[in-house]
């Protein structure tokens, strides 16, 4: 025993415990109050002892169902705790609010969705998907097969199988929320663009590491998916909206993530063109797409990589220039500014893209040329 | 082997839908040219490498793709003017036309190469003048301001050279010499001097100008060795001055 003030709290529930019985409110109350000042000044993992026999006494004295107050107050300590210790008493809260408001019950399937996300991230998958699907059956119940919290739920499910790179699973359940989007929300609405783009992004992740057929029709899902949800998003938005320039930025951070340079290309010629449009030829936000658009060409060995190398140098040289440099506050109070200089290593980017269009330049113009 | 195939396309400018054959594959196999003209039998599919839209004189690699640029361009006299050139044939004329709209917006390689590659339509079908005239007008898109990319001046070297812009190529070559560049670019410029001395506007291969040796300039001798041989003189006394 690490807590410094259990025990003299024990020696007094030991003295209520001989008045009173081992069994009895007085006993609950003092450990209550142990589990308290251990979780205010100290681990809440070594409270845990005292808090299963406080709940054990409850129990036994007055049903489960008094146990919620003080399995709340433990589980809303116990943030920075590992979920192994966690796992037992929020599964116990789960059975008493299953008791308390029965299985259909928002409350049951918030803590089924509660639980789902700490499965989803200390694992296994397999029971955070369980969990979310019997979230979504609750929300089937209380609030209809197609309903707005149903279809958040079943987003949620997306989300989670799609972040642990189960692809197969989020392709089926980001397909299943986009046909109810479709009917809550309308087949042209922006949150169905978003269901749209979202999926574009998982085919596109999806196809990493897998043999070309299979790739290429996951990228051709990709590309179809996207352009749906463009065109959704420039119809309520304006082509050069700052919605269709993080459209524009999601897709080609996966294409460009799964080495998919030339469906990225025309995404990032075409955002480079609503940049410079709205924040001149030589802004700060033009620069990473400069740096994917030389990178690209340098790795492709395509004829664009110079000069597109040397106007990313040329818009990295204004920031740059020892004799009139822009420090970091002056950068962050730019146009367009995405932590252009400090955030995304565009210098390194560049310089590796310039040693590739030097290597690529000696061979074409070498014996193999 | 080469492939082509008939597809469909809808202008990115106009909408309207056209029929082209598209190259499916080719092989380069073999050294490129000078000018990084590719060799093998995709040298001779330089046909279909730009498309142009029968409906409103559209050219583009691909006539379904474009951007804001391509649309406006269409809209210009200077596309008027490429694109209804009645002395071009169809082939130098999409070249032409894509180089006229590379020069509208600014973009000197890409107009120099444009045109460069309707010189080789030029070439192959043996109007010599022409393929001068061509290469004389790429190198002009380049003008006006100093080009500083290795790879365009050696581009620019072999074209001025096979137009028979001596002064223009001597002065050229001299200044990459200055530069001392490293390998492959030195053998390169070293080879097109030769060529440019012996007033050779020939086609040439990059492998050919790797078999050629340099002989040594006789005409700016070593300093050093001049003085050496100087003193060596002093001392050799003439037989008649015993």
């Amino acid at each position: 025993m690490t807590s410094f003030y259990a025990p003299n709290h024990l020696k007094h529930i030991a003295g209520l415990e001989e008045r009173f019985g081992p069994v009895s409110d007085e006993v609950a109350v003092a450990l209550r109050s142990l589990v308290r000042v251990i979780c205010q000044y100290e681990d809440p993992i070594d409270a845990i002892p005292f808090l299963e026999r406080c709940l054990a006494i409850e129990e036994a004295l007055h049903g489960p169902e008094v146990t919620l107050s003080d399995l709340n107050t433990w589980i809303g300590k116990a943030g920075g705790v590992d979920f192994e210790y966690v796992e037992p008493l929020q599964l116990r809260r789960l059975a008493v609010k299953t008791v308390i408001f029965g299985e259909t019950s928002r409350e049951v399937a918030a803590e089924c969705e509660a639980l789902a996300r700490r499965y989803a991230s200390n694992g296994p998958y397999s029971k955070a998907r369980s969990f979310l699907e019997r979230s979504i059956a609750i929300k089937q119940k209380l609030c209809g097969a197609v309903s707005v919290e149903v279809a958040t739920a079943v987003d949620l499910l997306a989300e989670t199988s799609a972040r642990l790179e189960k692809w197969k699973d989020a392709g089926t359940d980001l397909q299943r929320s986009l046909e109810l989007k479709e009917k809550v929300f309308g087949q042209r609405s922006e949150e169905v663009a978003r269901a749209l783009l979202s999926s574009a992004i998982v085919y596109a992740n999806a196809s990493k590491l897998q043999r070309s057929g299979t790739r290429a029709r996951h990228i051709h899902e990709a590309v179809t998916a996207f352009e749906r949800g463009l065109t959704l998003l420039e119809e309520r938005f304006a082509p050069d909206s700052l919605e269709v320039q993080k459209a524009l930025e999601a897709m080609i951070r996966a294409y460009v993530d799964c080495r998919e340079f030339w469906k990225a290309e025309p995404l990032l010629k075409r955002l480079l063109a609503i940049c410079e449009q709205a924040y001149g030829d030589d802004a700060a936000a033009l620069l990473w797409v400069l740096a994917e658009l030389a990178k690209g060409y340098a790795d492709e060995s395509a004829e664009k990589a110079e000069p597109m190398l040397e106007r990313s140098f040329a818009v990295l040289r204004t920031f740059l220039d020892a004799k009139k440099p822009i420090y970091r506050s002056g950068i962050a109070g730019l146009s367009g500014n995405r932590e252009v200089l400090y955030g995304a290593g565009i210098l390194e980017q560049l310089v590796q893209a310039q040693e590739t269009f030097r290597s690529n330049l000696r061979k074409r113009w070498g014996t193999s040329g | 082997m080469t492939d082509y195939d008939q597809r469909k396309r809808e202008c990115y400018c106009c909408g309207k839908v056209s029929e082209h054959w598209e190259l499916m594959s080719s092989n380069s196999f073999g050294s490129r040219d000078l000018d990084q003209r590719p060799s093998g039998m995709f040298r001779s599919t330089i046909g279909s490498w730009l498309q142009e839209c029968p409906y409103c004189g559209y050219v583009a690699p691909s006539i379904d793709k474009g951007d804001a640029k391509a649309r406006c361009f269409v809209d210009t006299p200077e596309f008027r003017a490429a694109s209804l050139d009645p002395l071009a044939e169809p082939a130098s004329r999409r070249f032409l036309v894509r180089a006229a709209q590379d020069a509208y917006y600014g973009d000197r390689r890409s107009a120099f190469h444009n045109t460069l590659c309707a010189a080789w339509v030029a070439d192959d079908r043996g109007r010599e003048a022409d393929a001068v005239a061509l290469r004389l007008k790429a190198a002009g898109h380049l003008g006006g301001g100093r080009i500083t990319s290795i790879d365009t001046r050696l581009l620019l070297l072999d074209v001025l050279r096979r137009a028979a812009s001596w002064q223009a190529a001597e002065a050229l070559a001299a200044e990459l010499t200055a530069e001392e560049l490293e390998s492959p670019f030195s053998d390169i410029v070293a080879f097109h001097r030769g060529k440019i001395e012996a007033r050779d506007s020939g086609r040439y291969k990059i492998k050919e100008a790797y078999a050629f040796k340099p002989e040594p300039n006789r005409s700016e001798a070593d300093p050093e060795l001049v003085k050496a041989l100087a003193r060596h003189l002093k001392i050799i006394k003439r037989p008649d001055s015993a």
